[in-house]
């Protein structure tokens, strides 16, 4: 148990820009671009006739494009009918499911090569739409009327979070300017400006208007400003990932048959999963500091490969609040509790950190189309493994060991999973 | 005699309707349960319904600017935010429910660790043949009355 029968190599990846899209590309349209995306990154390139099955994630196109049954349209796309094409849901960690899923067929000796993507189309709904229907991931029946909404349950956390370990928002601050720094970087993300850049967007916006000129003396002025409002307390505008349409995909193939598609494969060398109560307030022992989740997720891939997060060079965590990263950080394992805020006011998180975490600029600024979330996390540590992130977001340290963490819901299901250079 | 309700998602919101916050309580084990569960929580073993004081504190608590559409619909906004909380029953459990009595836009006015006390909001959730309206029951909290 805990084991891959046999292993697992990750041979292509690529995502469609992130963004806000619709109408002019839909699901349709962004998923053929991931393909095109994830071609160029199969080094000896890929035929449909090689892939066995498409494994897909989305959350809820039911919701928010009226459409169901997505994965043998999907599969049609890229010319994969009549092969097996199954959807997987698990709210914002939909293709994060998908991909422990396919990692498993291939291990279990069904499949040999198979197709793991995620899509997304937000945009059709209206802001209070979008709100509506990723409220379905939160428990409806208890939590719903008490008037949850997903910035107030991770509000609600951070709030947990500040009374026990005195964190503050000021922590929260600055893994908002790291995040929005790394995706200025990121060709593919939804928003690539830094916070700096947007206080001198909002200055000359004055000044073209007449207006007094803001006088933030820097960053985090700016952030506890009107500019910045409140999503939830403490939670502001800044501290929230992204309405985003998109589309990711990932080629994962067998050891046998890996190299046919590039000289240097990566390898998935742990994968874990776990869950926990979708509610906040049913969680075990009360504890909502920490995701029970995220760390049996966690154990199974540490276990699973033999390593630990100190071996770790490169992660991606699932921040679609700037307190999700902070206790992600913690819960696998790369700081004890309450002590994630000290080491990203040291530096550590940065690009050029001990540490590089969310280089892609994460959630809250590469954009955040919940379904296509868990592929696109890794086609970032593909990317910054092979040395093909673009420009100054390469990572210059050697990467070894790249980890994603993918969560859904308030922390009711997390995946994490352990890609390495190296065959372990 | 009356025969005991099943413990039942519908039951627990007809209590709450008739005022009465009803958990449920593990005959074997005495672990205990709210929202109440008829499966135990810890052992699965059939559970009884147990009444709660209503008594609690705040573990913790948001005040929500950007709001649900069941609370947008009764006039909060941006302006008028409202507060959610988490809190932990003095029986153990923790449930979640809207905090009232409050000053919203006053984060002075509640804290966690702030002693709370059941109150039962009710919902439009439809109109009925003749246009009636159609109430949920939630459960809610309020400072302690002194």
């Amino acid at each position: 148990m805990g084991k891959l029968n046999r292993r697992v190599a990750l041979v292509g990846a690529g995502m469609s820009r992130f963004g806000v899209h619709y109408p002019k590309l839909r699901s349709i349209d962004l998923w053929q671009e991931a393909w095109l995306e994830a071609l160029k990154l199969t080094d000896k390139g890929i035929k449909p006739q090689d892939i066995d099955e498409l494994f897909l994630g989305n959350f809820t196109a039911d919701l928010f494009n009226h459409q169901g049954h997505m994965a043998p349209q999907m599969a049609n796309l890229i010319g994969l009918n009549p092969k097996p094409a199954s959807r997987f849901e698990g709210a914002c960690a939909s293709s994060g499911i998908a991909f422990r899923q396919g990692v498993m067929s291939i291990a279990s000796g069904v499949n040999d090569v198979v197709c793991v993507g995620g899509v997304e189309q937000m945009h059709e709904l209206n802001t209070e739409g979008v709100t509506g229907a990723l409220a379905a991931a939160a428990d409806t029946t208890y939590e719903y009327y008490a008037g949850a909404t997903f910035p107030g349950l991770y509000a609600a956390i951070a709030n947990a979070h500040f009374h026990k370990y005195g964190t503050t928002s000021k922590d929260l601050m600055r893994i908002a300017i790291k995040d929005y720094e790394n995706g200025k970087h990121n060709p593919f993300a939804q928003v690539q400006r830094t916070i700096p850049e947007v206080m001198e967007k909002y200055r000359k916006r004055a000044i073209q208007k007449g207006q007094p000129e803001p006088t933030w003396k820097d960053e985090f002025e700016f952030l506890e400003s009107s500019k910045n409002p409140l999503i939830a307390s403490p939670l502001r505008l800044y501290d929230c990932s992204l309405i985003t349409d998109g589309a990711a995909m990932l080629f994962l193939a067998s050891e046998e048959r890996a190299y046919d598609f590039t000289d240097n494969p990566l390898w998935i060398s742990g994968i874990g999963q776990g869950s926990d109560s979708l509610s906040l307030h049913d969680r075990k022992d009360g504890i909502i500091t920490s995701l029970r989740a995220t760390k049996a997720a966690a154990q199974q891939a540490y276990s699973m490969s033999g390593l630990s997060s100190k071996d770790v060079d490169i992660v991606e965590v699932h921040d679609c609040f700037t307190i999700a990263e902070l206790i992600a950080l913690e819960d696998l394992g790369f700081y004890a509790p309450g002590e994630a805020a000290k080491a990203i006011e040291r530096g550590e998180t940065k690009r050029n950190g001990k540490l590089p975490v969310n280089t892609s600029g994460g959630l809250k600024t590469k954009g955040h189309p919940v379904g296509a979330t868990g592929a696109g996390q890794i086609v970032e540590i593909f990317k910054q493994m092979r040395g093909y992130a673009e420009g100054e977001r390469q990572v210059k340290k050697p990467l070894k060991v790249g980890m994603t963490h993918n969560l859904g819901g308030s922390g009711a299901t997390a995946v994490v999973s352990l890609i390495t250079k190296e065959k372990i | 005699m009356a025969t005991t309700p099943m413990i039942t998602v519908q039951q627990y919101f007809e209590y709450l309707r008739e005022k009465k916050v009803m958990g449920a309580k593990c005959p074997k084990c005495g672990n205990i349960d709210l929202p109440p569960r008829r499966l135990c929580s810890e052992c699965l073993a059939e559970s009884e319904w147990m009444e709660f004081s209503g008594k609690g504190i705040i573990q913790t608590f948001t005040a929500i600017y950007v709001g649900a559409k069941v609370m947008t619909k009764k006039g909060y906004d941006r302006k008028h935010p409202y507060v959610f909380a988490v809190v932990k029953m003095e029986e153990g459990p923790s449930v979640s429910g809207q905090l009232v009595g409050i000053d919203e836009r006053d984060p002075n006015t509640y804290y966690i660790g702030m002693p709370v006390e059941a109150t039962f909001l009710k919902t439009e959730i439809r109109t009925d043949k003749e246009g009636n309206p159609v109430f949920r029951w939630d459960i809610g909290f309020q400072p302690v009355s002194t």
